[in-house]
């Protein structure tokens, strides 16, 4: 079943084109890679989908079209979004409050916010981290957080942009894992050879505003 | 020194909840800076110097941040001399001093978040809070991008001087740090939304007063009744 589609989506920045009628489908549980050169558009791509771009086409969730900042903040909350840079992410004072952020503003019981806090702490190995303050992370550590605290969220789908960036090998292979195990559908933004490898996921190629089916 | 750290962990202060402290501190800050009296200044001061003794950090660290503040009162006093008024510098002086002093004890040893909790607690204005709160969260990475620029600065061969070359490289890296401020402002609020924020900050681990509050709360009452009574009853203490 359909998650999100894009129909002859467009993007203008600057006077550039930097999406050209890009035609996208992601089922669900479905996951894939969007690869692509230096600012060849794979962020504005992903923050198009998420509607903090204008655009010209169309944007579908779950077949409807999203029309408004109504549409969008429905599809935000159905779909976690980590970003490239986790400090541009993480806002909270402690690990804890972070990953409590999205369920608490979603209207989640306190019991139903513990339980997905404390699910995301044991997930990812950061119980330890709890109270710490984020800036006193680690970048590796940072990352992990920020994809917990998109987790807490229990979304339909993820969007990750440049997710192993930061992270050691210890931490790549976490992510890995949990890559191949989460039932949801994914799209990850990456250059990493290395990820690209080790997930055998179907890959789109975005080069000059094009967004082509490599695989 | 690390300004993003609470003073004195050790200390039952800490433990104190920062709504308790806030109290205490306005209470007595209002009070020490309308005193005219020398007498009731001083009445004062065995608490600021007791919570002083309680706070059980480091004291050097302490008297840093003291002799930062007296290093401008010290003019303020001489300036009271010049103009032949020695004695209202002096309890300027004084009065400064406890306040500050109450100030560090009280403040410094609660985490930041906590006190922004007891803000909100006290119903200051939600925008005014998460100002403080965002202020707080990212001058520590906007400071860690200050020193990075800088590093990269120092490893291309730049020494301060007094040259057009030095005013030009430092406005070139406020220049950035503002831009870069900018657009992450930007990426944080879209962040925000991304998990559903709706222009309020809620918190989830909601703070709850102690017996040690309460006790605490209590004495200090006590200590500020006392000195009031005393005072308004004419005698002078110590002096």
């Amino acid at each position: 079943m359909e998650l999100i589609r894009t129909e002859n989506l467009s993007v203008k920045r600057g006077g550039r084109e930097v999406l050209k009628n890009v035609n996208f489908f992601l089922q669900e549980r479905e996951k894939v890679f969007i690869i692509g050169p230096n600012g060849s558009g794979k962020t504005t791509f992903a923050e198009t989908l998420m509607g903090f771009v204008e655009f010209e086409g169309g944007i579908f969730f779950k077949g409807k079209r999203m029309e408004g900042e109504e549409d969008f903040y429905s599809l935000r909350t159905k779909v976690g979004y980590v970003f490239q840079n986790p400090d541009d992410q993480l806002f909270s004072p402690t690990v804890e409050e972070e990953l409590a952020f999205a369920p608490m503003n979603l209207g989640y019981s306190r019991g139903k916010v513990k339980t997905l806090v404390e699910s995301a702490l044991e997930k990812f190995g950061i119980r330890h981290l709890r109270d710490t303050p984020i800036y006193k992370l680690s970048g590796g550590q940072k990352r992990l957080v920020s994809i917990a605290a998109v987790m807490t969220m229990n979304p339909e789908g993820l969007i990750l942009d440049e997710p192993t960036n930061g992270l050691d090998e210890e931490n790549f292979l976490m992510l890995v894992d949990f890559l191949r195990s989460v039932e949801k559908a994914v799209i990850v933004i990456t250059h990493d050879k290395n990820l690209i490898d080790a997930l055998d996921w179907k890959k789109y190629y975005l080069k000059d505003g094009y967004l082509t089916f490599v695989k | 020194m690390n300004y993003f750290e609470a003073l004195g962990k050790e200390s039952f202060l800490y433990r104190l909840d920062a709504r308790v402290k806030l109290v205490v501190l306005l209470l007595f800050a209002w009070k020490i800076a309308l005193s005219s009296s020398f007498g009731e200044v001083l009445g004062f001061a065995p608490f600021a110097v007791a919570l002083l003794f309680c706070l059980r950090g480091d004291m050097g660290q302490i008297f840093r941040i003291l002799f930062a503040a007296d290093a401008f009162l010290v003019f303020l006093v001489i300036s009271a001399f010049i103009y032949g008024n020695i004695s209202l510098g002096l309890l300027l002086f004084l009065k400064s001093n406890e306040i500050l002093i109450i100030s560090i004890a009280l403040l410094m040893t609660s985490e930041p978040f906590q006190i922004f909790r007891a803000f909100r607690d006290f119903k200051l204005p939600a925008k005014l809070v998460q100002l403080f709160f965002l202020t707080y969260r990212y001058i520590y990475t906007i400071y860690e991008e200050y020193r990075l620029m800088m590093k990269s600065a120092y490893c291309r061969g730049f020494k301060p001087k007094t040259s057009l070359n030095t005013y030009r490289t430092y406005a070139y890296i406020l220049a950035n740090l503002l831009v870069k401020s900018y657009f992450r402002a930007d990426r944080i609020y879209k962040a925000m939304l991304c998990r559903g924020f709706k222009g309020e900050f809620l918190v989830y681990r909601e703070s709850k007063m102690k017996r040690e509050d309460y006790a605490f709360a209590a004495v200090s009452f006590l200590v500020f009744t006392m000195v009031e009574l005393w005072s308004l009853s004419g005698q002078k203490i110590f002096l």
